[in-house]
């Protein structure tokens, strides 16, 4: 029984739960990079329960302010690892919530970051040449 | 509206858009009462705060001589935030939802003070510098600019100074009445 226990992995990702520092989302890299114990892909999922949501949000505001040492510390909340729960911490977990929109992201992907407002510009000028031609 | 101009107009208010947000500030303002404090009186202060952009939660630190004022109990958060565990202990810090909050003469936060002897007792906030747990987080990154304005405590005219207007006035008055007669 206590062999079988030992042996689960409910994540799937080849790391029984017993050792696994991340069981809930698929690590099977094991990275944890501020070396707290929680894995890479678990930061921020502070109820642990696989997603980040409003929950998480919930739980974060509960732990803010608190430092490594203090009994209320939680280091799936100290996303940067800094050691500390802070507002950068909370701005990465509302990343993780609320991810980009699709279209923004693909504009970064294009290199367009910058010249989106000088868009409409080519486009009146476009259309002002546009004119002028059908009028001539 | 020709299509062509209605877009430069709008491609001129996106490009208004973009300038003024790079030189944006969060200006946090103290009010607090106007009618004159007496030495030994409780009062209240609110901290309200002019966003540039939406912040993602504040922290702050009240600044004041504490030989002329004191704080009373507990600074009460605005409902609008969620009041967090503050590491300094005074209590002014809030996280808002992760939609941000946005907007101007924002309520932050409520605070009871006591006047404890006379003096120019000027009340500021401050934050302190590389306290991540301080300041206005933007929405999604990075830290606003900010602009404080401190509120002085209105007290009551010195009693000496009440009794020499009157002096002067009533000397003022007798001098015009005997140039009269």
């Amino acid at each position: 029984m206590a062999s079988h226990a030992a042996r689960v992995d409910a994540d799937a990702d080849g790391v029984p739960n017993s050792t696994d520092n991340c069981s809930v989302r698929p690590n099977p890299a094991q990275s944890d990079v501020d070396a707290d114990g929680v894995g890479d892909a678990c930061e921020g999922d502070i109820d642990a329960d696989g997603d980040f949501d409003q929950d998480d949000v919930d739980l974060f505001n509960k732990v803010f302010g608190r430092s490594i040492g203090d009994p209320a510390f939680d280091p799936s909340a100290d996303i940067d690892g800094d050691s500390r729960i802070t507002f950068v911490d909370y701005q990465r977990l509302v990343a993780l919530v609320t991810p980009p929109p699709a279209a923004a992201s693909s504009s970064r992907a294009c290199g367009l970051l910058g010249i989106e407002p000088l868009l409409p510009v080519a486009l009146a000028l476009r259309r002002i040449a546009r004119n002028r031609k059908r009028s001539v | 509206m020709n299509r062509a101009l209605r877009d430069l107009l709008i491609s001129a208010a996106l490009g208004v858009g973009v300038v003024a947000e790079s030189g944006a500030t969060t200006i946090v303002t103290v009010n607090g009462p106007s009618s004159p404090v007496a030495v030994g009186d409780t009062f209240q202060i609110t901290l309200t705060a002019d966003f540039s952009a939406p912040v993602l939660g504040w922290g702050l630190d009240l600044t004041f001589d504490p030989a002329l004022v004191s704080v009373v109990g507990t600074p009460t958060v605005d409902s609008s935030w969620t009041a967090v565990f503050s590491p300094d202990g005074d209590g002014l810090v809030g996280l808002a939802p992760i939609t941000g909050v946005s907007g101007s003469g924002v309520l932050l936060a409520t605070v009871t003070l006591q006047l404890l002897a006379p003096g120019n007792a000027v009340i500021g906030v401050s934050v302190t510098p590389g306290d991540l747990a301080e300041g206005f987080p933007l929405l999604p990154s990075g830290f606003d600019t900010i602009q404080f304005n401190a509120f002085t405590v209105p007290l009551p005219e010195p009693r000496g100074l009440v009794l020499l207007g009157a002096a002067v006035l009533t000397f003022g008055r007798r001098k015009l009445v005997r140039n009269r007669q």
